[in-house]
């Protein structure tokens, strides 16, 4: 029987199935073995000998290398935003995905200090011990902390990130989840990942502001596939968003009742909350009841159907930019050229450049770069006279 | 001469709480109306001076219950005295006044003894030739401004006011209609970027490379 290679990590194996969203069979095509010999390397019974692990690596584009380090230690059970049962898989690709994010702050971490974690701390072990008097208090705590006032949060990722929270945003391609967020006990620090496949800003800030509630309401609870504590955990998470974008005391102020579609666009604009987060929001501070709530959302949808509202194109989703910033810093500063940043973290390039908000191609250096300005030198060289063509000296006289 | 009401609005900031500016509206709303209620039925020939009147008197007493129930009343309520409260250095008193009049509230001896503790704080909006005085101490007025008119909202204050009378009681130090000045506590400093890291003190230490 032949030998594998030595430290084969089958974790890693079931990530990157998990990652790119394979099957055993469809992985054991294309790589072409049989699907019972990925099924042992998977089991650690066997391991891929040196030139099945280079396919192995090509197919899920990595670096060979990479199959071989050992899993950091996993982070809390992620909670998962979605409005719907999305698959299983759909979820482990996401959970894989987070993982990844956590190997490259972890790589990075060898090399720069990230800000220091910076969020109300909440020690609760059951959801049913939070009422919605702890919510608006550690929502208003987070306000605090962070300095951010009373009003509209002007860009809430910068906020989350200035706080010590990893955030990505990058397209899924499995739009009922939302988004998802887990503690990092390698890092202790929290990870955030959004779902950038709906392209809307308001969304995106809302769906941002109920991981952070989850982050910090329910870091001490365990999960549970129990429904209706899961319904409980995204309540509560939702009344945290709710409180955290629209404080009582400031958005009360400015709402005129009776409330109406028209004035709450208006309001939309200003808080960068939809309207419909912004309904929930008056119906929780008891300013509506849930009758006039009902018609709310019944003329929401009469006017503007159910997925879409007015002016949703005026506010771009924000960006994160912690890990931009991190390996634009270790480029610049010579710690580590930008084409050696994906073979450091060990993953494919285009996966670093999307968990980390980069361009495409920016770390293979082939990023789209529009040269508007010559070197001197070539410009000479372009333009070198031929002894043929020299121009003659024409003197001027002045006395003439 | 560098004006600065920007520090006046700070130092009333600092020093009067939010919730109990939030309850001089709410006073003053409750007060107006009330008094509106209560004299709609005067003959037309006294209405607008027995509105006056009521004003005066149900709107000092919602003022009165306001400073009694946030411990900060300092003179009470008593047949025509000027109430007086006090929030941290500050002194202050309420005012009625139509729109298209604004500068005559000095009739009031307590008034005008209230805005001679304004002398230090009038240096921070006309800076003086001799040694700066610290503000230890001021005067402010909550300021109802009414239509002037029993046609148009004669129910309430078109406005109210926070305003800073200058010393002598002839000008104002600073003025501003409470909704924008509610704003000031809410605002939030311009977001900091804390989003940034820092290489690690090993790496100056080398240099900042660690090539081979």
């Amino acid at each position: 029987m032949s030998r594998g290679i030595t430290d084969f990590q089958p974790g890693r194996l079931i990530q990157a199935l998990a990652a790119r969203a394979l099957s055993q069979v469809q992985l054991a095509a294309m790589v072409g073995v049989s699907p019972a010999t990925i099924s042992k390397w998977k089991s650690g019974q066997q391991a891929p000998e040196a030139e099945a692990l280079d396919s192995l690596s090509k197919v899920i584009n990595v670096s060979p290398e990479w199959f071989t380090r050992p899993l950091p230690k996993k982070g809390s059970l992620p909670l998962f935003r979605s409005n719907a049962s999305a698959h299983v898989s759909a979820r482990a690709m996401l959970e894989a995905r987070l993982e990844w994010t956590q190997d490259i702050v972890l790589a990075m971490n060898e090399f720069v200090d990230f800000p220091d974690v910076n969020l109300p701390v909440r020690s609760f072990t059951d959801p049913q011990q939070i009422a919605n008097s702890d919510i608006e208090e550690a929502a208003s705590e987070c306000r605090d902390l962070w300095s951010l006032g009373r009003r509209a949060i002007p860009d809430l990722a910068l906020a989350v990130e200035g706080a010590g929270v990893i955030v990505v945003r990058e397209e899924t391609g499995i739009a009922p989840i939302e988004g998802l967020s887990a503690w990092s006990y390698e890092l202790q620090r929290p990870l955030i990942l959004l779902s950038a496949d709906k392209g809307n800003g308001f969304r995106s800030r809302f769906d941002l502001a109920h991981e952070l509630g989850h982050l910090i309401l329910h870091k001490g609870i365990d999960r549970s596939t129990d429904p209706e504590r899961y319904k409980l955990m995204e309540a509560q998470a939702h009344r945290f968003a709710g409180a955290f974008l629209l404080p009582a005391e400031t958005f009360a102020a400015d709402v005129r009742t009776p409330v109406t579609l028209d004035s709450l666009l208006l309001l939309k604009q200003r808080w960068g909350v939809s309207v419909a987060a912004m309904i929930m929001r008056l119906e929780a501070l008891k300013i509506i009841d849930a009758d006039a709530k009902l018609v709310l959302f019944k003329r929401r949808s009469a006017r503007w159907g159910a997925k879409s509202e007015p002016g949703d194109d005026a506010r771009a989703p924000e960006q994160p930019r912690l890990l931009k910033r991190t390996i634009e810093l270790l480029s610049s500063s010579g710690v580590m050229p930008i084409e050696s940043v994906s073979s450091y973290i060990g993953l494919a390039a285009n996966d670093v450049e999307k968990l980390a908000g980069l361009p495409e191609r920016y770390l293979s250096g082939k990023a789209s770069v529009f040269h508007l300005a010559k070197l001197k030198s070539m410009v000479s060289s372009d333009l070198s006279i031929k002894s043929d063509d020299s121009g003659v000296v024409i003197p001027f006289n002045r006395s003439k | 001469m560098s004006p600065n009401p920007e520090a006046i609005a700070a130092l009333l900031i600092a020093n009067v709480p939010r919730d109990l500016v939030m309850g001089v509206e709410d006073a003053f709303a409750a007060g107006a109306l009330q008094a509106f209620g209560l004299t709609k039925d005067v003959s037309k020939k006294q209405r607008k001076t027995a509105l006056g009147y009521m004003r005066h008197i149900q709107m000092n007493e919602r003022f009165s219950d306001l400073l009694e129930a946030s411990n900060a009343e300092l003179i009470s309520s008593q047949g025509n005295r000027v109430i007086v409260g006090v929030a941290g250095m500050f002194k202050f008193a309420r005012l009625n006044m139509s729109t298209t009049n604004w500068n005559r509230p000095t009739r009031s001896t307590i008034r005008r003894e209230l805005a001679e503790a304004n002398e230090a704080m009038s240096q921070l909006v006309q800076p003086s030739l001799f040694e700066p005085l610290d503000v230890t101490s001021g005067a402010f007025f909550f300021v109802a401004g009414f239509s002037g008119s029993l046609h148009h909202h004669p129910e309430k204050p078109l406005q109210v006011y926070i305003a800073v009378p200058n010393p002598k009681m002839d000008g104002w130090l600073f003025r501003e209609t409470l909704s924008q000045f509610l704003d000031r506590y809410d605002a939030a400093p311009k977001q900091a970027d804390n989003a940034t890291v820092k290489l690690k003190t090993s790496f100056f230490e080398l240099g900042g490379q660690e090539e081979t």
